[in-house]
């Protein structure tokens, strides 16, 4: 047997035309057969059944394989393929074959390595005297891999269904239901097979629904649109056993042909709508107790002003006729009485002056927690200077400087940040009385990163240890002989301060002086 | 019946006695009438003989009214008196221990001519008595009363 030269010639020659050669010899015949052997466009060999190699390959092998013919007639047909499949092959060639027929699919290897899926026709033949098989090699490595996408997505969908949590229920242009997902088995409480077929109208959808539904469904295979299609839908449905429930649910559309099916995605909502429900209730009777509360606060608030006024008049009643008649006794009986009697008097009338202090004091305090805060811009300097006219009218006698920066603008109620300065100056008055060179200093610095006004003095200051009793009533740092004090001042400017959303704090050294710190916060953060 | 008499509305004694020790330390003699609730005040004020039909007491040329009374309080009163014709305009002040802003309020929108805060201090309140009886009782022209007898 001849074999053409190696490389795969383009055809140069006519075909030789083996109709036209029908007079001519046998061997003419079979040189025009080895001719479209040779040339045929699906790559083809015949090898040696006994020994295995090759005999004779076609073009088409050359190319596709990548080896020459001189190449391929060195090698066997095991050489073609991985080492992992010849134990397979070697149970095939051992095999007795059908002459004519299929071989399967097989994994040969190319020159290069590559992989390739082949479907073996072989065929069972006499070759110059040897058993050997004619083969042919179809490709099949695109139309293998799409298989195997194919099934790795059907597995992996089929996964999906029956692992997901959420009811799965697939149904066809007519509205009956093809499959249902494990997950939609246990939410309907019925089984696949048993309601196969029945139209999802019928199965689960309450009467209500039926008719958009029905017409829903009409429109989307009239007009391809709709209008719930992808969107997630709150709706009730019924289980198998009449129960209905609160689901929800997407439904997404699937071309099938020149048709589509459905599926609905669903979630049995009822814990979820329980616990809304249940939000719901807790947030009314939240209000309720908010509302009893308020009401308990108001009726406690009227009793503290009932309180107050009562203070105000009984407590001060007694104390005006104490301090009334002890007068009274001073001046109609004054000469009856010796010094030490006249002292007690003295006494009588001082105290009774204090408690009336007092109870002013308290009342104030009683009332900046309750009066309405209506905030204005104005300046505090100018507050200042105001009230220190005010207290140089009551009691004069403070001989010192008072220094005032300005602008000092601030924003809070005018009435209320009155009652801060006034016992703010009070105070430092009082505490630098005894310092010849007093002065008082009133202006803005930030502290700690907060602007804040300070009330600074040069007075008698006090140890910082007792700092955290300063804003306590009825608490004094210092022995009233010394100082005169309620003891209520600085406990009615802290609630002040706080109303207004701020904080106060003093930095203060025995023989040094004394400094109040207020940060007022501007805007609307002010607990009215 | 031109005596300048003053009706006091009070209850309680040591007031009663101590106001009127600041009238006679102040040099005001006028004859004062005590009233220790509202309805003896306005009883005083408005009660009248059924026959003549005149009244039975003079009219006070000034009324000091304290706030806190027991039965009707001194709003009520305030209220009542406004109300009748004989007193609609008689000069009332109301002296009182409390300076809660609302009762000051509540005082001139009933038609008070003056609110006087009762001090602790004696001193004080002889003082605030002084101008009272300066202002009300030598001062002050009063609307002449309209039936005189």
């Amino acid at each position: 047997m001849r074999q053409p030269t190696k490389k795969p010639p383009a055809p140069k020659r006519r075909v030789p035309a083996v109709r036209k050669t029908r007079t001519q010899g046998r061997e003419q015949m079979q040189e025009s057969y080895e001719y479209l052997f040779l040339h045929h466009p699906v790559p083809m060999w015949i090898y040696d059944t006994e020994s295995l190699r090759f005999l004779l390959v076609n073009h088409a092998a050359q190319a596709k394989y990548g080896y020459s013919r001189d190449e391929f007639l060195s090698m066997t047909i095991y050489d073609i393929r991985p080492m992992e499949d010849r134990d397979r092959l070697n149970s095939f060639v051992q095999l007795a074959h059908p002459e004519l027929g299929s071989a399967g699919l097989w994994r040969h290897r190319l020159q290069d390595g590559t992989l390739i899926a082949v479907e073996i026709l072989s065929h069972a033949l006499t070759w110059e005297g040897r058993d050997a098989r004619l083969v042919a090699a179809y490709d099949v490595t695109r139309r293998e891999r799409s298989l195997k996408d194919l099934e790795r997505s059907q597995a992996s969908q089929s996964a999906i269904l029956r692992h997901s949590l959420d009811g799965i229920i697939t149904i066809n242009e007519r509205g009956e239901l093809i499959e249902a997902n494990p997950a939609a088995e246990a939410l309907f409480g019925w089984k696949q097979e048993e309601v196969r077929g029945r139209t999802i109208s019928d199965l689960l959808i309450p009467p209500e629904w039926r008719q958009a539904h029905e017409e829903g469904l009409r429109r989307f295979l009239g007009t391809h649109t709709s209008r719930i299609l992808g969107q997630r839908l709150e709706m009730e449905a019924l289980r198998g056993n009449g129960e209905r429930f609160p689901v929800e649910l997407t439904v997404v559309a699937i071309p099938d042909g020149n048709t589509f099916s459905f599926s609905a995605f669903l979630r049995d909502i009822t814990d979820r709508k329980r616990s809304e429900q249940a939000i719901l209730e807790l947030n009314r009777d939240l209000e309720n107790k908010v509302q009893e509360r308020t009401l308990h606060l108001e009726a406690l608030n009227r009793e503290l002003e009932s309180f107050s006024y009562s203070v105000s008049h009984d407590l001060r009643s007694p104390l005006r006729a104490i301090a009334g008649f002890s007068q009274a006794l001073e001046e109609d009986f004054g000469n009856r009485l010796d010094p030490v009697a006249q002292g007690y008097l003295n006494r009588i009338r001082a105290a009774t002056n204090r408690m009336a202090l007092l109870i002013d004091d308290l009342l104030q305090l009683a009332r900046v927690s309750r009066a309405p805060l209506n905030p204005e811009s104005f300046d505090l300097g100018e507050l200042a200077q105001s009230v220190m006219a005010e207290l140089e009218e009551n009691g004069a006698g403070w001989k010192g400087t008072l220094e005032v920066d300005h602008p000092l603008p601030v924003q809070g109620d005018p009435k209320l940040l009155r009652v801060v300065v006034f016992n703010l100056l009070d105070n430092a008055r009082k505490f630098t009385s005894k310092n010849p060179e007093a002065r008082i200093c009133v202006g803005q610095s930030v502290q700690d990163g907060e602007l804040a006004y300070h009330f600074a003095d040069n007075g008698v200051g006090f140890d910082m240890a007792y700092a955290n009793k300063l804003f306590v009533p009825f608490q004094r740092l210092h022995d009233s002989r010394d100082f005169e004090g309620t003891g209520v001042g600085l406990a009615t400017v802290h609630r002040i301060v706080l109303r207004h959303g701020g904080r106060i704090w003093v930095q203060s050294e025995p023989g040094r002086g004394t400094t109040f710190y207020l940060h007022l916060p501007l805007g609307d953060s002010a607990h009215v | 019946m031109s005596e300048k008499n003053i009706l006091l509305v009070e209850d309680n004694p040591d007031d009663i006695a101590l106001t009127l020790r600041a009238f006679q330390k102040n040099q005001i003699r006028n004859q004062v009438h005590v009233a220790s609730n509202g309805p003896d005040a306005l009883v005083f004020l408005h009660d009248c003989d059924a026959e003549t039909g005149k009244y039975t007491n003079p009219l006070p040329v000034i009324m000091l009214l304290d706030l806190k009374l027991p039965k009707m309080d001194g709003f009520e009163v305030l209220k009542r008196l406004r109300e009748h014709e004989r007193t609609r305009y008689l000069p009332t002040i109301i002296l009182t221990s409390s300076k809660e802003e609302r009762d000051l309020a509540e005082s001139y929108r009933l038609g008070a001519n003056s609110y006087v805060r009762k001090p602790v201090s004696f001193d004080e309140f002889m003082e605030a008595v002084q101008q009272l009886g300066l202002y009300w009782l030598i001062i002050n022209e009063t609307v002449p009363e309209e039936h005189p007898l």
